[in-house]
Parts: C-alpha cells; sequence; structure tokens
C-alpha cells in the first residue's frame, strides 16, 4: 500500500519539477527561503486529499481491481452480465485474501447475492455457483444456518418456476448445494422441492437430447432422496451408536420429533413421483434396442434413475414396516391405524412397466463394458422389487424371473472382475434372509445354494464377506428368525451347517488383518453358542469348532517351538469375545486346552488376557465344560511352565524395563484359589499332591518353585497330607530351592525393604511345609549337613582355589539359611528336635576351621568363622546351654 | 424403625440363618438348607422356601424346601421336575417362580401349588429371577448372558398371545457370559434394570425404551449386585472381595482409579462377595462372601459395622426382609392362629410338579390383588378361583338337598291352584260356547222365519 502511495505522488511531482527548472533556467537563482519547504510540504497534503479513493481503501480489503465490496456487490446488479460475472469474481477475490470479511457481512451478502440466482446469463450463473461452492458455504459451516437458507431458498424456489429450463437446472444444482452443506433443509423443503422436481422431469422428452443436464438434475434428486430417513437398520445403528456411557441415566430426553411431521405430504408427493421416473426410465428403453452400444451418460442417467426408485420405494416401505411396527405395540389390534397404512401402501402394480422390462438385455453384441453396466441396472431393478415384496406378494412367474436372475449372478464363479461383481452384488445381501423365507421348495435351496457359494468365494477381506456374514447371522439367530433354528426343514439345516463349518477356517485365514470381519465372525459364533439347544446338530457344530480354532489360539510346530495363532494379535475387544466363546463349548478338548496354556504362556499377552482366560475356563469348569484332569493340568502346566522376567536379568530389550513378577504372583493367587474351589480340599489334595511334588523335583526356576509350593500349600491341611515319598522327594530339591533364594539375593547386593518382602515370599511356602512336617525339616538339615561335610572335605583335597571361593560362598549360605530359619518363631520351636543334624553342621564346620591345610583366603576364612560363630551363639541359646564345641 | 432380619444361607449343607439386622440377635437358624444363588425367598413374610442343590446323579427332579418362621425343620418339601435355581415370589406372595437348568421357567400359585404356566424361556439354565416394583414384570437372567424382559399380562395369555412371535418383551443379549444378577428400579415401567454378568460388566438397561443405557467395565467378575433406595448409586461386589461403588447419576467421571463411572470400593479383603442385600433405607449393605461371613456395612462411612458368622463355606443368598410380627418374642403364635386349621401357621401344599390339565387350568387369570399389608396371616387371606369355584358347586349341592321337598310341597300347591283356575276357566268357556250357539241358532231361525 505504501509503495503504491509513493509511486502515485511521484508522477505530478515531476512535472511540477520540469516546471520549475524551466523558470530557473530563465531567471535568477533565488535562495531559497524558509517557508519555501514549508509550502512544499502543504503541497503534498494537498496533493493526498485529491487522490482520495487509494487513501479511502487503505483500512478496507480490496479485490484484485481494486475495489471494495460494497463496490462489488453493488455491481451484482449492474445491467451489463459481463460487469456482473466480474464482480462475482472479484467477491470469490476478496473473500479469499479476507476470510474474515466474510464472517462479518455473510448475510448482507448473502441477501445481494441470491437476486443473482435467477439471473439469466450462463456464466453469470456459474460464477456465482463456483463463488458459492468454493468459498461462502465452506466459509459459514459452523453459524447459524436456519437464516442462511431461508434467504437462499426463496430465490431458489423462484428460480425453479422460471421459464428458460437453463436456469431452473441451475436452481436445482443451487439447491443441491445448499442441501450438501446443510442436509437439514430437505427436510423442511421436501414437499416443495419434490414438487419441483416432478415438474421438471414431466419434460424430460427435452433432457433426451442432453443427457448431462438429466444427469445433473437426477444427480440432485438421488441425493435429496437419499436424505429421507428411509433405512431401519440405519436408524437402528444411529441410535445405537450414541455412546450409552455418556448419557445421565434419568435426564430427561432431548424432544427432538424424529419424524419430521409432514410426512404423509411428502408421501403423497413421492408417489406422484414414481411414475415419472418409471416413464423417464422407459425413454431409454428403445434406445438400448438401437443403439449398439451403450454409451457413458445415458447409461448414468438410467443408473440415477433407478436408483431413486430405489430410495423412493425404500423410504415407503420403511414407513409401511414403522406403521406396522407402531400398531403392534402401541394400539391394541382393533384400533390398527388402516388409514396410515393405506397412505404409506405401495403395490407391486405401481411399478408393473419396470417389471416388464426386466431383466435388461442388449439386443447387439454387447461389449464387457456394456454387459457390466447392464448387470448394474440390472441388480438395482431386482433390488427395488426385493424392497417392494417384503410387504407384497408377487405373482409366482415374476418372482420366479428375479429369482433366476438372484441365483445366477449370486453363484457365478469365474469372474474376470471380481471386487466389481462384489461391489454390486452387495446390496442384494442383506435381502437374502428375508426372502429365503418367503419361497418355498426347490428355489429356496436353490437361492440359498448360489448364496452359499458366493459366500464361500468371496474374497475373505472384502465388505461382501462381512455383509454374507451378517445375512447368516441373521439365518442363525433364532430370535430373528422364527423359522430358521427349528430344523424343521432339512435343507436349509444342511447350509446352516456349511456356513457354521466355515467360520472357523475363516478365521484362521483372516488372521489379525481384518478386525471387523474377524469380530463379526466371533460374535456370530458367540451367538451360535448362547443360542444353540443342547444336543441339537448346531451344538454339535459349535463343539466341533474346537478342533479348528485351536489354530486360532496357537499351535505346537515341533517339540520346542510354539506358533502363536492370530488371537495373540487381534485388538482386545475380538480376544474378549473369543475369549468368551470358550465357554459355550459343552465341553473342551484337551489339546484345545494345551493350545490354550501355550497361548498364555506367550510373553506378549496382555496379563488382563490372562486372567479373563483364567475366569472363564473356571466358569466352563464349573459348569461342567472341562474334564477335571485336563483342567488340572492346564493350571499346573501354567504354574510350571510360566516364564518370569526379572527387572534386572532381561531388561530393555525384551521388555521394556518392566518385570511380570507382580503378574505371576496373581497367577499364583488365582491358580490356587481355583483349585482350592474344584471340589473337596482332601480329596483334591491326593489328587494333585504327586503331579505338583514331580513338578517341583523336575528343577525349576526359583519362581516357578515358589508357586507351585504355594499351591502345595494351599491345598494340603495342617498336619501335612503328604505322603512318605514325596516328603523324601521334596527334601532333595527344597534345599537346592533355598540355597537359590540365598543366592539370589546375593546376586542383588542389596538388603532394600523390597528384597527382604521378596525373600520373605519365597521363604514362606517352604517354611509351613516345615511347620506342618518336622520330618520334612530334619530331612532337609540332613542334606545340608550332608553337603557341609562334601564340601569340607572337598576344601580338605582341592587344590584349586577358584572352587574354593565357590565351596565357601555355599558354606555360607548353608549358614545363613540356618540363621533365617532360627529368625522364624515357629520353625525355631521345631528346630529344636533337630538338634542332631544341627550340631552335626557345626561339628563339621568346627573341623574344617581348625583344620590347618585347607586353601582359604584369610578373608573367606574370617567370613565363614564369624557366620560359623554367629550360628553357634543362637543354637546354644536354643538348645539352652547344652551345646559342646 | 422397623426391624429388619438378615437371613442368610449357603450352598454347603449349612441351614439358614436368621439374624436382627439392627440388634444383631441371632434367631432361629432353619436346618437343612443348600441354596444355589438367588435360591432363596421370602414368601410375601408368610414363610421361606428356598430351592436346592442336589446331586446332579440322585434324581432327575430337583427340589424346593418350605420353612415356617417359627420352625426350625423343613415344613413342606416339594419336587419339581427339574431342578431349580433362582427362585422368587411377587411381593403380595400370589405366585413363586422358579428357573430350572434347562432354561424354562415354572410359576406356581403358592396357595394352592397348582403350576399354572411353565414355558420356555432360555437356551441354557437360568440364573436369576426378579419381579419388578409393582409385580407386572418378571425379569429374568440366564447362563448364556440374555436378559429377558417377560409380562405376566403375556405369560397368562393376554390379549395378543397368538399374534406376537414371542413371549418377551424384550431380550437382551448384549452380555457375553452368564448374567449373575439383577436388579430393578423403581418407578413401574420407567424403570431402570442394572444386571451383573461374568464378563466382568455391568449393565444398566431402561425398560420404558428397551435399550442398553450405560456399560461400566469392572476390574473383576461380579457377582452381585445392590441398587441404592434413591438410585444414586449401586454396588457390585466382585470375586476379587471388594464390592465397588458405581455411579448411576453422574455423568462418566474416569479419574477413578477402578475404571468409568465406578467411584469407589468397599474391602476388607475377604474372599469373594458373593450376594449383596441393602436394608429398606439404604444405610446399610449386607454382603455375604465366600469365606462364610456376612458383612454389614454402613454406606455412609464406608465402615463395616458389624460381622455375622454363617458357616465355613460359602454363603449364597443374602436377603433383608422385614420381620414378620409373628417372630416377635413373646407373641404366642399357637393361641393367635386360628382354630380351625388345628395348629399354627399352616404353610401351603408342595408345588406341582406337573400343569394340570387345560380346562382345570380355565379360571386362571392374572390377578394381582391390591397392596395389602404383607404380615396377614395365611388362613384369611387368600382364596383362589378354583376353590371359591367349588365352594359354589358345593352349596348347590347341599341346597337342593334341602330345599327340595319345601320346593315340592310350594308346587303342590301351585298345581291344585292351577287345575282349580283351569276348571273355572272351563265352565266359563263351555258356558260362553253354549251361549254363542243358541245366540247363532236363534238368529238363523228368526233371519229364516224373516225370509
Amino acid at each position: 500500500m505504501v509503495k503504491n502511495k509513493a509511486q502515485s505522488k511521484k508522477k505530478p511531482q515531476k512535472r511540477g519539477i520540469d516546471f520549475k527548472k524551466i523558470k530557473r533556467k530563465i531567471g535568477r537563482k533565488l535562495p531559497p527561503p524558509k517557508n519555501a519547504t514549508n509550502t512544499e510540504i502543504k503541497s503534498k497534503a494537498i496533493v493526498l486529499p485529491e487522490q482520495s479513493i487509494a487513501s479511502e481503501k487503505a483500512g478496507l480489503a480490496v479485490s484484485k481491481k481494486g475495489l471494495t465490496l460494497k463496490e462489488l456487490l453493488q455491481q451484482t446488479s449492474h445491467h451489463n452480465s459481463k460487469v456482473r460475472k466480474d464482480a462475482l469474481m472479484g467477491i470469490k477475490d476478496i473473500f479469499l485474501k479476507h476470510p474474515a470479511e466474510l464472517k462479518l457481512h455473510k448475510l448482507a451478502v448473502i441477501e445481494k447475492l441470491r437476486e443473482r440466482i435467477g439471473d439469466d446469463d450462463k456464466l453469470v450463473r456459474e460464477a456465482l455457483y463456483q463463488l458459492f461452492k468454493s468459498v461462502i458455504f465452506p466459509g459459514c459451516k459452523e453459524v447459524n444456518q436456519g437464516p442462511l437458507i431461508s434467504l437462499m431458498m426463496a430465490y431458489i424456489f423462484n428460480a425453479m418456476t422460471h421459464l428458460a429450463i437453463d436456469v431452473r437446472l441451475m436452481a436445482f444444482k443451487f439447491f443441491e448445494l445448499v442441501v450438501q452443506y446443510y442436509p437439514s433443509s430437505f427436510s423442511l423443503y421436501a414437499e416443495k422441492i419434490l414438487q419441483n422436481y416432478e415438474d421438471i422431469l414431466r419434460k424430460n422428452q427435452f433432457f433426451l437430447e442432453d443427457k448431462s443436464k438429466l444427469k445433473n438434475t437426477l444427480g440432485g434428486l438421488v441425493h435429496c432422496l437419499t436424505l429421507l430417513p428411509c433405512n431401519e437398520r440405519e436408524s437402528d445403528s444411529s441410535t445405537k451408536n450414541d455412546n450409552p456411557a455418556e448419557n445421565i441415566l434419568h435426564a430427561f430426553e432431548p424432544e427432538v420429533s424424529r419424524e419430521p411431521s409432514g410426512f404423509t405430504e411428502v408421501i403423497k408427493k413421492l408417489k406422484d413421483l414414481l411414475p415419472i421416473l418409471v416413464s423417464c426410465f422407459q425413454d431409454f428403453m428403445p434406445m438400448i434396442h438401437t443403439i449398439p452400444q451403450l454409451e457413458a451418460p445415458s447409461f448414468d442417467c438410467m443408473l440415477l434413475i433407478l436408483q431413486s426408485i430405489d430410495l423412493v420405494v425404500r423410504f415407503l416401505v420403511c414407513g409401511i414396516g414403522r406403521s406396522r411396527q407402531d400398531s403392534q405395540t402401541l394400539l391394541p389390534p382393533k384400533q390398527k391405524p388402516d388409514t396410515t397404512m393405506c397412505d404409506q401402501f405401495i403395490s407391486l402394480a405401481m411399478l408393473k412397466k419396470l417389471w416388464g422390462i426386466f431383466p435388461l438385455n442388449l439386443v447387439h453384441h454387447p461389449s464387457k463394458k456394456d454387459d457390466d453396466r447392464i448387470f448394474m441396472l440390472n441388480i438395482v431393478i431386482t433390488e427395488i422389487f426385493l424392497q417392494l415384496s417384503n410387504w407384497n406378494h408377487p405373482s409366482p412367474a415374476l418372482l420366479e424371473k428375479f429369482l433366476e436372475f438372484i441365483e445366477r449372478s449370486l453363484s457365478t464363479k469365474i469372474r474376470s472382475n471380481k471386487g466389481f461383481y462384489e461391489k454390486h452384488l452387495l446390496p442384494l445381501i442383506p435381502n437374502i434372509p428375508k426372502l429365503t423365507m418367503r419361497i418355498s421348495g426347490h428355489w429356496r435351496s436353490r437361492i440359498l445354494q448360489s448364496f452359499t457359494e458366493a459366500f464361500m468365494n468371496c474374497n475373505p477381506d472384502s465388505s461382501m464377506k462381512l455383509a454374507c456374514l451378517s445375512a447368516i447371522n441373521e439365518m442363525l439367530d433364532p430370535e430373528k428368525s422364527c423359522v430358521y433354528m427349528d430344523g424343521s426343514d432339512p435343507t436349509i439345516l444342511d447350509y446352516q451347517i456349511t456356513w457354521i463349518r466355515e467360520l472357523p477356517p475363516l478365521l484362521i485365514l483372516l488372521g489379525d488383518k481384518n478386525p471387523t470381519c474377524s469380530k463379526a465372525v466371533l460374535s456370530l459364533q458367540l451367538r451360535l453358542g448362547q443360542a444353540s439347544p443342547p444336543n441339537s446338530p448346531f451344538s454339535l457344530e459349535f463343539d466341533n469348532m474346537q478342533y479348528i480354532l485351536r489354530d486360532f489360539y496357537s499351535s505346537q510346530t515341533d517339540e520346542r517351538s510354539v506358533r502363536y495363532g492370530p488371537f495373540v494379535r487381534l485388538s482386545e475387544d475380538v480376544q474378549e469375545i473369543s475369549i468368551c466363546c470358550l465357554y459355550y463349548f459343552s465341553f473342551m478338548d484337551s489339546l484345545l486346552l494345551q493350545s490354550l496354556v501355550s497361548c498364555c504362556l506367550c510373553p506378549d499377552l496382555e496379563a488382563f488376557l490372562l486372567f479373563r482366560i483364567l475366569e472363564v475356563l473356571h466358569s466352563a469348569y464349573r459348569a461342567g465344560h472341562i474334564r477335571v484332569a485336563d483342567y488340572i493340568s492346564f493350571l499346573v502346566t501354567l504354574l510350571s511352565r510360566f516364564q518370569v522376567y526379572p527387572e534386572e536379568t532381561y531388561p530393555i530389550v525384551k521388555h521394556e524395563a518392566r518385570s511380570n513378577r507382580g503378574t505371576y504372583k496373581s497367577v499364583t493367587s488365582v491358580v490356587c484359589s481355583c483349585l482350592s474351589q474344584i471340589g473337596e480340599a482332601h480329596l483334591v489334595f491326593q489328587m494333585l499332591e504327586k503331579i505338583i511334588v514331580d513338578q517341583i523335583c523336575a528343577k525349576q526356576p526359583v519362581d516357578n518353585m515358589c508357586a507351585l509350593l504355594r499351591l502345595l500349600i494351599t491345598l494340603d491341611s495342617k498336619p501335612t497330607g503328604l505322603s512318605e515319598e514325596c516328603i523324601v522327594n521334596l527334601s532333595h530339591t527344597l534345599p537346592e530351592y533355598l540355597m537359590d533364594i540365598n543366592v539370589q539375593e546375593e546376586d542383588h547386593e542389596s538388603s532394600t525393604a523390597i528384597s527382604v518382602k521378596r525373600r520373605q515370599y519365597y521363604l514362606l511356602p517352604p517354611f509351613f511345609l516345615f511347620h506342618r512336617s518336622n520330618r520334612l525339616l530334619s530331612l532337609v538339615l540332613n542334606v545340608m549337613g550332608s553337603w557341609v561335610s562334601e564340601i569340607c572335605s572337598l576344601l580338605g583335597t582341592n587344590s584349586q582355589t577358584s572352587s574354593s571361593i565357590d565351596c565357601s560362598n555355599r558354606l555360607r549360605a548353608i549358614i545363613s539359611m540356618l540363621l533365617l530359619m532360627h529368625e522364624d518363631v515357629k520353625i525355631q520351636r521345631i528346630l529344636s528336635s533337630c538338634e542332631i543334624q544341627i550340631k552335626n553342621i557345626l561339628h563339621n564346620l568346627s573341623t574344617l576351621l581348625s583344620s590347618v591345610e585347607i586353601k582359604l583366603t584369610i578373608g573367606e576364612r574370617h567370613k565363614i568363622q564369624s557366620a560359623h560363630n554367629q550360628l553357634r551363639v543362637v543354637t546354644s541359646k536354643l538348645f539352652s546351654g547344652a551345646f559342646i564345641t | 424403625m422397623e426391624t429388619e432380619l438378615v437371613i442368610a444361607s449357603s450352598p454347603t449343607d449349612a441351614g439358614i440363618s436368621c439374624w436382627d439386622l439392627h440388634t444383631g440377635v441371632e434367631h432361629l437358624r432353619y436346618k437343612t438348607c443348600s441354596s444355589p444363588p438367588h435360591g432363596l425367598a421370602s414368601i410375601a413374610g408368610r414363610f421361606l422356601a428356598s430351592s436346592q442343590l442336589r446331586e446332579p446323579k440322585s434324581s432327575s427332579s430337583g427340589s424346593i424346601l418350605y420353612w415356617s418362621w417359627n420352625k426350625p425343620q423343613v415344613e413342606v418339601k416339594s419336587f419339581p421336575a427339574e431342578p431349580i435355581k433362582p427362585l422368587v415370589s411377587n411381593s403380595e406372595g400370589t405366585y413363586i417362580v422358579g428357573g430350572g437348568i434347562s432354561g424354562d421357567i415354572y410359576l406356581w400359585e403358592a396357595a394352592t401349588g397348582n403350576l399354572l404356566n411353565k414355558w420356555h424361556a432360555h437356551y441354557r439354565g437360568v440364573s436369576c429371577l426378579v419381579f419388578n416394583d409393582d409385580q407386572s414384570l418378571l425379569i429374568s437372567g440366564s447362563e448364556d448372558g440374555c436378559v429377558r424382559v417377560w409380562s405376566l399380562f403375556m405369560i397368562f395369555g393376554g390379549v395378543n398371545t397368538e399374534e406376537a412371535r414371542h413371549l418377551y418383551e424384550y431380550s437382551f443379549h448384549e452380555h457375553t457370559l452368564k448374567v449373575t444378577d439383577i436388579k430393578i428400579g423403581y418407578g413401574g415401567c420407567n424403570a431402570i434394570i442394572v444386571s451383573a454378568s461374568e464378563d466382568r460388566t455391568c449393565k444398566v438397561w431402561s425398560l420404558s425404551r428397551g435399550k442398553l443405557l450405560r456399560n461400566i467395565v469392572f476390574p473383576s467378575i461380579l457377582d452381585a449386585i445392590a441398587l441404592d433406595p434413591g438410585e444414586h448409586v449401586f454396588y457390585a461386589g466382585g470375586r476379587d472381595g471388594k464390592i465397588y461403588i458405581a455411579a448411576l447419576n453422574a455423568p462418566g467421571a474416569s479419574n477413578s482409579s477402578y475404571g468409568l463411572h465406578i467411584i469407589g470400593s468397599l474391602s476388607e479383603h475377604s474372599k469373594a462377595i458373593t450376594c449383596l442385600a441393602s436394608s429398606a433405607d439404604g444405610s446399610l449393605l449386607v454382603s455375604g462372601s465366600e469365606d462364610g461371613m456376612i458383612r454389614v456395612w454402613d454406606t455412609k462411612s464406608r465402615n463395616i459395622t458389624r460381622i455375622f458368622r454363617h458357616a465355613k463355606g460359602p454363603v449364597s443368598n443374602v436377603l433383608v426382609v422385614r420381620q414378620p410380627e409373628h417372630l416377635n418374642p413373646g407373641t404366642s403364635i399357637n393361641t393367635q392362629a386360628s382354630s380351625l386349621r388345628g395348629h399354627g401357621l399352616l404353610l401351603p401344599p408342595p408345588l406341582q410338579k406337573y400343569a394340570n390339565s387345560a380346562d382345570e387350568n380355565a379360571y386362571i387369570k392374572a390377578f394381582i390383588s391390591p397392596q395389602t399389608a404383607s404380615n396377614k396371616l395365611l388362613d384369611d387371606s387368600y382364596i383362589s378361583v378354583q376353590t371359591m369355584e367349588n365352594l359354589i358347586k358345593e352349596l348347590q349341592k347341599q341346597g337342593s338337598s334341602a330345599a327340595a321337598e319345601l320346593d315340592v310341597e310350594r308346587l303342590k300347591v301351585e298345581q291344585q291352584r292351577s287345575v282349580q283356575t283351569i276348571q273355572q276357566w272351563k265352565t266359563i268357556y263351555e258356558n260362553l260356547h253354549q251361549f254363542c250357539v243358541s245366540e247363532l241358532l236363534d238368529g238363523n231361525h228368526v233371519e229364516s222365519t224373516n225370509g
């Protein structure tokens, strides 16, 4: 701006200077007086107001041509069409540069611009359309729409009844634009709009020449019609979608009338529209029969016409359904509102002409592309027919015609472009359940057969598969279709079983790539499990699923390695459903449990899911679906194989420094409580005693040992029920375990509160055992004693120093363990009964220390000496002075 | 304050214990009862009934036992066609409803023991049953995770039974696993239903709109719920031994440590909570646990106020009922009872195994009596349609034998009188006839003479 001013100033100045120069040449040179400069400045000030246009615009937004919004708006009603158009372009320019301007003057601008909707010049209208489309509507999205729409609509309606057909068409285009941005506007003006469409479509012969115009109009109509609340399912899902968690329970419902009030008028209008659309469609017929090739524009028109018929029919049919529903729930049968039913009733006869021309066929040799196009049209007609035939009973011949088409299109196996067909067959699929329910005899099985083929052949990732699944769901769920589950018709039963058998392989095939489809399969499976009556073919099939489902969880490739199935990688809600399915198997195969347990042992599995699996299996066990032996082996395997990652050993790389020790602790307690609940305590103990002791003797890591010991003590009673054999076995492994605990603690070299707590956790189960069985303690002490003497002799003879450190460590570990035992009050009491063993140990130690030739460093020796002394002091107290060195 | 009783039973054979909720005094302990969850019911405060867990091998039929309030022994035993798990009665004690393990629901008339209706309600065993507050709807939960709402009107063959595709009003199957408990709020058809399930969720349903209002995920499996009478919160007892408090009114507060809508918990490191009951004013919450203890919590302070010890084994049922009048120590029951029945409170006859034939049940219609004091004794309160019918017939019979003679007498007199009148009429007629004939003859005669 500033620059501009400077430039504009220059020109007049130069001229003045030139003039002056001439003067100078003539006259003398005057010394410039002081005030001369002042006049010059003043002259500047005079110059500025003269160029008023530039200065006024300083604060205002201007277009490229330097015009303000106000001027441009004035120009929009200029008599010259070119000026009008330029003005519109200028406005667009301003708004693009200064979006704030639009917000400020929105209503004023629209008020002025709307006059141009009915403009005579085509280019002006086009420019206006572009202006609205690209700038104004996107800019006014969030603001209050009411006044805006009502401002526009008056002029749009005006233009719709304009004499010039082009203006009318443009008006429809404008309306479409409005609806695009403010969908609610259609329901407000539906009646009037439909009337206008009807009028314009009546003049269809005019359009046959210019199909692109017709296409535009029809596109608008289709768009409007999609806004009719026509699909029951959609409205259902929309109510479900609003998250229930967000609602306040006892709050009042917002008083939104769900159904616009003027429905009856709209229905009447729509019914008037139908025959016009049909005749419009018929006008294309001769062309199909004569022209060798179906050109794109006319095909588009035909498709759009059919689509609008479909939408109208859908809406009307849905209306019937709605009124029936209402009458069923709200009113006693005598007062059923016949009026509304008649009002919305639509008979097959209304579209008789349409049925007459079905199926469409090209007479001349059709190319591949034409074939596809005709197929699309036929599908839409079929769809319309299916919609209608839900409420009417079509004549057998007519029905057969359509059934044949459906069968043929569904079951065609090899197609060059599968995706195309699947996409267009999609709308037919949801109608299959209702259709098969209505027809009978051999047609039923033929349709089901072709449906089954379509289901099997389609791509597992495709939306066709999903649609098929939901159709199957409808045909299997006894609540949705009373006909199906009773199994009275053997043909249906056969197909149902085929579908059920297809589910588990599909699930495995899907893997983790398509969670929505996996979820649909699993939900269907769950529903099947819930609803299948016991000992029916369905429950049998459901039970048989588990043989294949094994691989869904995990599969054993060979002895060592396990391949995890898709289950581990799927999202949490899908996993949850699949776990719930497990409960409904009336018996669970041990192999399935095996694959489950290896799945549970997967380190990537969320702890939460692990507990869910345990819970569900426990419920299943309680319901008698799992054999005791299988259940026990599941739980014991889980405990003994679980890999605990302490935070220090494998920290960063694998598990983000997160130890699963806490998880394992809770798993242990859950397993303990599960096993203690499975029956009479002593019986369970008898069953499990051997298994657990065997597992303990099989040299497990410390954590697993601890868990198994804990399990043992939960099941055992106060005077121990362990058999002699088990006690002897335990006495061989327990000392090792006790040493391991010590070693682990030594490794950490920290006696923090946490490690003390953990040591207590580890020590508690063996101490419990000792408390319950004194014999076990004495045996353990015996073993320890023998170790001491072994080490002593080893130290006495061997000359290697490296092992001597090891030996001394072991010795110290034994001593500290004895001290720990002594700290425990209850064990202390029992220890007094094992005087001989302890004395034996002490004796060995003292001889070792007193002997001269042992190879120990002085430090080591001192450590052992001090530990020994400590032990001696403690034990001397214990045996009340009866201690002899 | 009315005295309230805590009644508890367990699945092991530990009987039914009974305490005063506020004083802690223990009352009678009723013997031999091993009830499944939701299997204990107080029939309108008149007597106790419980379904029994039985060894599956022993017999295919189930068993339901009755105890009267003042005797520890079982008084009436009935053996329905299959093992019954949940048992409930409406608040007037007109009907007893039981849910079988096959998914059938049985509906008996309490006073006569007639099996009024039996219908296949669920695909798997029924796990819990509850009546709504105006006793017109029955809500049942099942092992297949389904919650269904039944209208008694439909069950008894209301108007459009034939037209409807299904008997139930609503069928919710959003739960994926067994439904463990259902509670219903106040407000007739606008009430909310809260259901708990083994899938770790509680779901709140709207009875009027038939849709899910809220889904609350808990950290553990829930076995019991109790609804606060003000319906601000509900309590959910988990298998982890905690009682979670979930908000019903407030919009979701996600900052809680347990999850959305859960505002806190009561816990005492006990074993799994198996059952919950709330006192009438909502100030006390009674919980039964797997460890055999019954804890009474103050809901305001969230502390335990009292602990009852029921048995070694788990507790399966806890009820809070108003104390029946005749259980008060001091009031002698036997003198109060009517002399007609011979002794004390007579319990109704056992429940029938099978339904009567159709014509016998022809009189049975849905009938819900107006609310009366539930403490009324049995003898004067209830007469079924059938007994009335029988009485009427009997009356008619008696009447005919006695009044026949009178009737004959009366008829004889009447007959005599009518015979007399006939005679009179006859003579009058004959006289008239005579007169007419003679008149005619005379007339002719006169005419002929004239002519």
